[in-house]
Order: structure tokens, then C-alpha cells, then sequence
């Protein structure tokens, strides 16, 4: 046990995101909107700023909208084509860190950070984009 | 100082070099949503609800978006110009001229009424509305459409469709009814008065 007695200090709250992914495939003529990527790692110091990814391809869809949840409650929106851009919603554990340098969403990638981490933020991440009008296709 | 079970685990990833990135793929989309079975009767009028409540005052509809099997099928736009006058657009393939969505004043309350309701319509309804203000609503409603059965049909043995009797038979020899049900789920039960 002589390895952790140094690190008696260290906050041992564990936090454990886990990925969820969708793909949607579009069976029509028009080029499918898909999701490429996400990341999201499994398990972060509570010290640390996190940052939750994800990309995508519109094809021939305009992006309406970039969602991110954590069990299944929005915390995040990108809405490119509304007056207000970015929207933060309160969800428990869920901090994002506002007014980052490193927080870029634009019509290709969404990434976000998040601080002040607890064990409450332990969930299930995931991340939503949608085409525009009239069909509002999902990814 | 005690340290609980998964601190080990933590610290030894933390020592292996800081947490470790996951590149997930997977198909379909399961959404840990509470979902509403609604069952209809074929050929009937299948009213599925939809939460457009919000908590907010000021607050208001943007979109509402029914999706089935992960696949859009209508939607309800009230952004920007369609304040007034929302847009409806509907997949006629799926719905044809079947489908309409409707709110109360108040947008307390929406349906998608679909009448005629056929068997093909059966499925996951996920309907998203968007908010000016709140987050974003997701509900599911799991609709099954029900086929009553048709009347029964009574053959004897040889196959021969009995109207309303059989026979004669002879005493001691064997009697042999077949009742041939099509749709629905239930099962034939005779009965023989003797």
C-alpha cells in the first residue's frame, strides 16, 4: 500500500464518462448526415478540464443544431442559424467551461470543455446534430 | 487513510498516462427514454401525444419533430417568419395524406392524430421539440396497431368449410372440427354440446 499513502490527498471521487454514438444512415438520394466522431474519455481526474468532441459530415444538410447530453438532459446547444448561438442548460455535475479559447463549434466539429467535475458528473455522453428544414434529419 | 475500491483503479490509469480516449462507433439510436405503449385498432384514428410543456415563462415552441424508427416523418416549424403560421411538413410515403399534428392554444399540449391508422404505422414514435428557452424535450411512444381477428372458419377433416353444421356421424366414431382464425392473437376455443 506504500504507493498510495502519497496520494492520500488525491480527491478519489471516480469519474467515468462513457461514449454513446449514433449513426444514422439516410436511405434517400441526398448525401447522408453523418456523425464521424466522437471523443469522450472514460475516465478523468476531478482535477481536470475535460473535453467532449464530436464531428460530423452535413452532406447536403444545413446544421440546425449541435446537442449535447448527459443521460438523456440537454447541458449544450449549438444553434448556428439562430441569433443566439450557444445555449447552456443547468444539469447536475455538468459544468462547461464558458468564454474558452478552446471551445469550437462550427459546421464540421463540436468540442466542448467542462470543469469543476464530481462524481456527479459520471454519465453517459452524448452528442446529437441535426439537419435543418423541413426534415430535420438526425445524427 | 482508507481508499475505496475504484481509487485503485483511477490512480493506476492515472499512473499508466492520463485517461484514455474512447472512439465509439455503434448503430441505431436507444434513447433511455420513457416510452408510452399506445395501442390502436386498425383502420382507427391513432391520437400519439407529445409533451410541449415548459416550466419557463416567455418561453416557447421552436420545432416539433416526429421521428419513427430514427427516421424524420413530420415536422412543425415555429421559428422565425413561421411564428404565426407554423410549417408542417410531412413524409408522404410513410403518412401519406394520414397525419396531422395539432396543439392546444396554450401549446400545452400536441398530438399527431393519424387517421386512418394501418398496421405498417406500427413502430417507435420519438417526438423532440426544441425550446427557446428550456432544453430539449424527447418522448417515445411505442404504437401497435391491433387487427381483430376475422370470423372463424370450421372445417372438417377433408377441408370442407362446415356453415353451420356437421355431420351425421356415426356413434362411436370420431369427430374432428378445425377452426382457422386469420389476424389478431387469439386463440380458437370450441365448444361441444353434447
Amino acid at each position: 500500500m506504500g504507493i498510495f499513502t502519497g496520494l492520500d490527498r488525491l480527491l478519489c471521487l471516480k469519474v467515468r464518462l462513457t461514449t454513446t454514438v449514433l449513426v444514422l444512415q439516410a436511405l434517400t438520394l441526398a448525401r447522408s448526415l453523418q456523425l464521424t466522431e466522437i471523443s469522450v474519455p472514460e475516465v478523468v481526474d476531478v482535477r481536470e478540464t475535460v473535453t467532449l468532441a464530436c464531428s460530423y459530415e452535413m452532406g447536403t444538410h444545413k446544421l440546425n443544431s449541435v446537442k449535447w447530453y448527459k443521460d438523456e438532459r440537454e447541458f449544450f446547444r449549438y444553434s448556428p442559424m439562430m441569433p443566439k448561438n450557444l445555449m447552456y442548460f443547468e444539469v447536475d455535475g455538468v459544468t462547461v467551461l464558458q468564454n474558452s479559447s478552446a471551445q469550437i463549434c462550427n459546421q464540421f466539429l463540436c468540442s466542448i470543455q467542462l470543469h469543476k467535475l464530481n462524481i456527479r458528473s459520471s454519465g453517459s455522453y452524448r452528442c446529437e446534430i441535426s439537419g435543418d428544414a423541413p426534415e430535420f434529419k438526425l445524427a | 487513510m482508507e481508499l475505496r475500491q475504484n481509487c485503485v483503479t483511477l490512480l493506476l490509469v492515472l499512473l499508466v498516462g492520463g485517461g484514455k480516449w474512447v472512439h465509439v462507433r455503434s448503430e441505431g439510436f436507444k434513447a433511455d427514454v420513457p416510452t408510452h405503449v399506445e395501442k390502436v385498432l386498425a383502420n382507427e384514428t391513432a391520437q400519439i401525444k407529445c409533451d410541449v410543456s415548459s416550466n419557463l415563462t416567455n418561453d416557447r415552441i421552436l420545432l416539433v419533430v416526429w421521428y419513427k424508427d430514427n427516421v424524420p416523418i413530420y415536422s412543425f416549424d415555429t421559428r422565425g417568419p413561421h411564428v404565426n403560421s407554423p410549417s408542417h411538413w410531412k413524409d408522404v410515403a410513410i403518412l401519406e395524406d394520414r397525419a396531422n399534428f395539432k396543439t392546444t392554444r396554450e401549446q400545452s399540449r400536441a398530438v399527431l392524430v393519424i387517421s386512418p391508422v394501418q398496421k405498417k404505422d406500427a413502430g417507435i414514435f420519438r417526438c423532440r421539440v426544441d425550446f427557446l428557452l428550456s432544453p430539449t424535450k424527447n418522448s417515445n411512444v411505442n404504437l401497435e396497431i391491433v387487427v381483430p381477428p376475422d370470423v372463424p372458419k370450421i372445417h372438417n377433416e377433408a377441408g370442407v368449410v362446415l356453415p353451420s353444421h356437421a355431420g351425421p356421424y356415426e356413434e362411436g366414431g370420431d369427430l374432428v372440427l378445425i377452426c382457422v382464425v386469420t389476424g389478431g392473437t387469439y386463440m380458437c376455443v370450441y365448444v361441444c354440446l353434447c
